[in-house]
């Protein structure tokens, strides 16, 4: 159990008992924790962070410096507070006694899914910026990426730019203007540089 | 209203999109072992002055779309529920 800093999603369990749960392969099943939206969002993330963060450790051993442990640190935490359920996010409705949101928890995570998903990219934080509770109103996203550099960087950019926009099309009634991507990170393939 | 709740937690997961019904409110996780015994709803049911207030947290699937969803499941409950009742249905996660 942990001190309300650490708590993911007011579960009681904390990034490293979501960690441990996970290695555990989620056995045995722990309800407060399966039952939690940020715990799953948080499982899913080092998921995907531990995958590529794998590849790049088994990479950078033979061909590069390793990568910092305190970077992955760093970047469980974002996701963390990143993931925290936030605003609620209004869905168009007629009747007045109903009432249809998603979280922005929710979203972020759509948003670092979408990102993750573009081979060698890793997003690192994700922000939503204007009044997402007024519906109509036009946002901003910005989102910083760690890349492997497996293509041109304007080209991993703005893939992770059109597959974001896909998906907030699909699921949020936002007016989406601006999708800002900043690479932080570059890692290369040296070997298949070289080859 | 926890025999209210129970069913409606059976109704939103009967709804196409929906893949994980989530706990309303925090609160509704307090006793793990009622959890674990499927003794604790996760839809939250309160009565007011002007009839019912109904809570439902939802997961929805990738390839679903949240709106959509949201609407079926706001349909559903709505269905399901006799009298007045506000009815609020979030969105707390999109995954495959």
């Amino acid at each position: 159990m942990t001190n309300d800093d650490d708590d993911i999603g007011g579960s009681g369990y904390s990034l490293a008992d979501l960690s441990d749960y996970l290695d555990r392969g989620r056995q045995p099943a722990i309800p407060a924790i399966d039952s939690n939206p940020e715990c799953q969002a948080m499982l899913a993330s080092l998921d995907r962070v531990a995958g590529l963060s794998r590849e790049l450790v088994a990479r950078d051993a033979a061909e590069a410096p390793p990568v910092d442990e305190s970077w992955v640190g760093a970047l469980l935490s974002t996701i963390g507070r990143e993931l925290r359920a936030g605003r609620d996010i209004p869905f168009a409705v007629s009747d007045p006694d109903t009432r249809l949101t998603i979280t922005e928890g929710a979203v972020r995570e759509l948003v670092r899914a979408a990102g993750d998903s573009v081979e060698g990219v890793l997003v690192g934080s994700c922000s939503i910026e204007g009044d997402v509770t007024v519906p109509g109103a036009e946002v901003t996203v910005a989102l910083t990426i760690s890349i492997v550099l497996s293509a041109p960087v304007t080209q991993l950019a703005q893939t992770v730019r059109d597959r974001v926009r896909s998906e907030l099309l699909k699921h949020t009634e936002l007016q989406v203007g601006a999708i800002d991507v900043t690479v932080t990170d570059v890692h290369l393939w040296l070997a298949e540089e070289d080859s | 209203m926890s025999e209210l709740a129970v069913r409606l937690d059976a109704v939103v997961r009967e709804v196409p999109g929906v893949v994980t019904l989530f706990a309303a409110s925090p609160a509704l996780v307090q006793s793990v072992r009622a959890l674990t015994a499927g003794e604790t709803p996760l839809t939250e049911v309160r009565t007011t002055d002007d009839g019912l207030t109904i809570t439902v947290s939802i997961g929805v699937h990738a390839d679903a779309q949240a709106p959509v969803t949201a609407r079926l499941v706001s349909d559903a409950v709505r269905a399901a529920v006799n009298g007045p009742a506000e009815i609020h249905v979030r969105v707390s996660r999109v995954a495959g």
